[in-house]
């Protein structure tokens, strides 16, 4: 009965103790001004992205073709575009594109580099040499170039570009994730693991993946800003995302045309880019921040 | 340290083979007939089919095809492009001048203001001018470099006319003050995001330095701080600034794609733009194969230039 007691006891007690550091993660996390405001950026941005529909009554593709190229009204906020579609609307479907894109690209790349690594340090041998040799040379292919390349031969829709996306960012996981699989694997509890006779699938699983796991959810948030950035590039040189899916990247290149007369058109799209890629950014030092104390205060 | 040397370029050569291995098979990727794809369009005779069939070897096995195409690649014969209807070479040869130019000159340009922002941001920690600098960077890093250059051009060409709107001449063409006003705004959006990470580098490496011991000796030796920070902290705390000038240039020409469609340069951004509109393979190839070589040798020279001044990482890489 009284060891009962114990064990409640110190449950208990865990939990308090886990309680506590997701309050103390919380705390570093928003203790920079910055952050604070990043987090709220980037909560506003998703909030628009999931309720595009309620924000705006227009179909983001819907051609109006009575306003053609409208000025700002009560009936169309921001005007209309050359095809007479709504420019406040797409902007509203435009944050949808970019964040799914975003996560969608840095998930993929996570999940294909950080097992591509842990599988190049844990084996060695040839098995390292093929994986990262072939990563070396697709690192070595400017990021731009290789995703322009490959959406002549994949693609351009949502799915095709966040594919490509990932590609791109792919070696930059595998070589972290190779380096502190490295470190683990000569660690006394993955020696002691593989003593138990613990299968390699096992270890990589339950040993080696939640030590390597901060750092690439660090650089994961860092990275969906990047592929914002690259996606609107790539939208802008008019070989993105498709039409009429609307794209920040796309709308700038669309309204460039029109800068003499109505330079909002091009201008709002390329600043929404700029100011979701900054609150993401600095999110991404939150996080920093607080999963890894070492790199506090440094950028 | 010959030894590093033959590696290092061992390592450059091997990967530009497996690059052009992964560029060959490019073509193959792509679902559907090859000598379509290839035509980019559908409906070609029987005869037109035939001569790209036996001009891209599809009569021979892969590896085969293969070693022929890459015989081409070492004598730049990258084949003819199917909508400008010339070697693609030639095509390359004259846009690359205009890429190259750009992004040397932005990075010659961002290397000496990074580096000097990087360390009066780091002599100044924690001070109002760090924070400003820090966070001026920052936000740099995150603009779209087409919306920097959208900006300038309504403000300087649109609202001051000061500069013209899109363009490029070299200045045996044009005379020097036109070339100038051209390339003022491609070089600023190009200059401002390696501004921004040199900056950056150069501040976390001298942060890095600052906590050495030697430069606590060099203060308690009562040596001026000014003089510690010049000769101790800035020959040291400058060498890792090497190790990203490579990354840098292959970025500065993957950046150069977006610029140069935006100021209207005839360089290899445009060729690259309609090549992919057009999928015209044999250019899209070369492209890929010509970026990634002058990226490799970027790396390969900057690591060699670290090696030399640095000769402790030769050390550490061949005891591996």
């Amino acid at each position: 009965m009284k060891d009962k007691k114990d064990l409640n006891a110190q449950i208990d007690y865990a939990k308090e103790i886990r309680r506590e550091n997701r309050r103390k993660f919380i705390r570093t996390m928003f203790s920079r001004k910055l952050v604070v405001f990043g987090a709220i950026g980037f909560s506003i941005f998703l909030l628009i992205a999931i309720f595009a529909p309620l924000i705006t009554k227009y179909d983001p593709s819907y051609m109006d073709i009575k306003a053609i190229l409208a000025n700002p009204s009560a009936e169309h906020w921001l005007g209309t575009d050359d095809f007479g579609r709504d420019t406040f609307s797409r902007l509203v479907y435009g944050a949808r594109i970019s964040l799914i894109i975003g996560v969608l690209a840095v998930s993929l790349a996570a999940v294909i580099g950080i097992s591509l690594g842990m599988i190049a340090a844990y084996f060695g041998g040839v098995v390292d040499q093929v994986i990262m040799r072939l990563n070396e040379a697709l690192h070595s292919i400017p990021h731009i170039i290789l995703s322009l390349a490959l959406v002549a031969v994949i693609g351009n829709s949502v799915a095709d570009l966040a594919v490509i996306l990932a590609v791109t960012t792919v070696p930059t996981y595998v070589r972290m994730t190779r380096a502190m699989t490295l470190n683990v694997k000569n660690s006394d509890y993955v020696k002691a693991a593989k003593m138990a006779g613990a299968s390699s699938f096992h270890i990589i699983i339950k040993h080696v993946l939640p030590n390597i796991m901060s750092p690439n959810i660090i650089m994961m948030v860092g990275n969906v800003g990047s592929t914002i950035l690259m996606e609107s590039g790539l939208s802008f040189l008019g070989v993105g995302i498709k039409i009429p899916t609307p794209s920040w990247g796309t709308m700038v290149s669309e309204g460039r045309a029109y800068i003499y007369n109505n330079p909002y058109i091009s201008l709002i799209p390329g600043l929404c880019v700029a100011l979701l890629v900054i609150c993401l950014n600095n999110l991404g030092d939150g996080v920093r921040d607080a999963m890894d104390p070492r790199l506090r205060g440094e950028n | 340290m010959l030894k590093y040397l033959l590696k290092r370029i061992g390592q450059t050569i091997l990967i530009v083979i497996l690059v052009s291995v992964l560029t060959f098979f490019l073509v193959d990727l792509i679902p559907g007939d090859v000598v379509l794809n290839v035509a980019g369009k559908d409906d070609i005779d029987e005869a037109e089919y035939w001569k790209i069939y036996y001009e891209l070897n599809l009569d021979k096995s892969t590896p085969e095809r293969f070693v022929l195409w890459l015989k081409g690649v070492l004598k730049l014969d990258f084949g003819t492009s199917y909508i400008y209807h010339k070697p693609v070479w030639d095509l390359i040869k004259t846009n690359i001048p205009p890429t190259l130019y750009l992004s040397l000159l932005a990075t010659l340009i961002s290397v000496p203001i990074g580096v000097f922002f990087g360390i009066i941001s780091a002599v100044n920690r924690k001070k109002k001018s760090d924070t400003i600098i820090t966070l001026t960077a920052n936000i740099c890093n995150c603009l779209p470099q087409f919306w920097i250059g959208l900006l300038l051009t309504f403000l300087l060409a649109v609202k001051l006319k000061w500069l013209p709107t899109m363009g490029f001449g070299w200045p045996s063409k044009v005379g020097l003050a036109k070339h100038i006003k051209y390339i003022i705004m491609p070089l600023i959006c190009l200059s401002l995001g390696g501004i921004a990470g040199f900056t950056r580098q150069t501040r976390s490496s001298m942060l890095e330095v600052i906590r050495q011991d030697y430069i606590r000796t060099a203060r308690s030796k009562g040596l001026s701080k000014r003089r510690v920070n010049f000769k101790h902290m800035m020959k040291n705390g400058l060498i890792p600034i090497l190790t990203i000038l490579g990354g840098r240039i292959s970025r500065m020409i993957g950046g150069s794609m977006i610029i140069e469609n935006l100021f209207a340069i005839p360089g290899m951004g445009v060729l690259t733009r309609n090549s992919i509109m057009a999928k015209d393979l044999p250019t899209i190839q070369a492209i890929v194969m010509i970026t990634t070589a002058f990226s490799c040798i970027a790396f390969l020279l900057t690591d060699i230039a670290y090696m030399i001044v640095d000769p402790r990482i030769s050390l550490a890489e061949s005891e591996e």
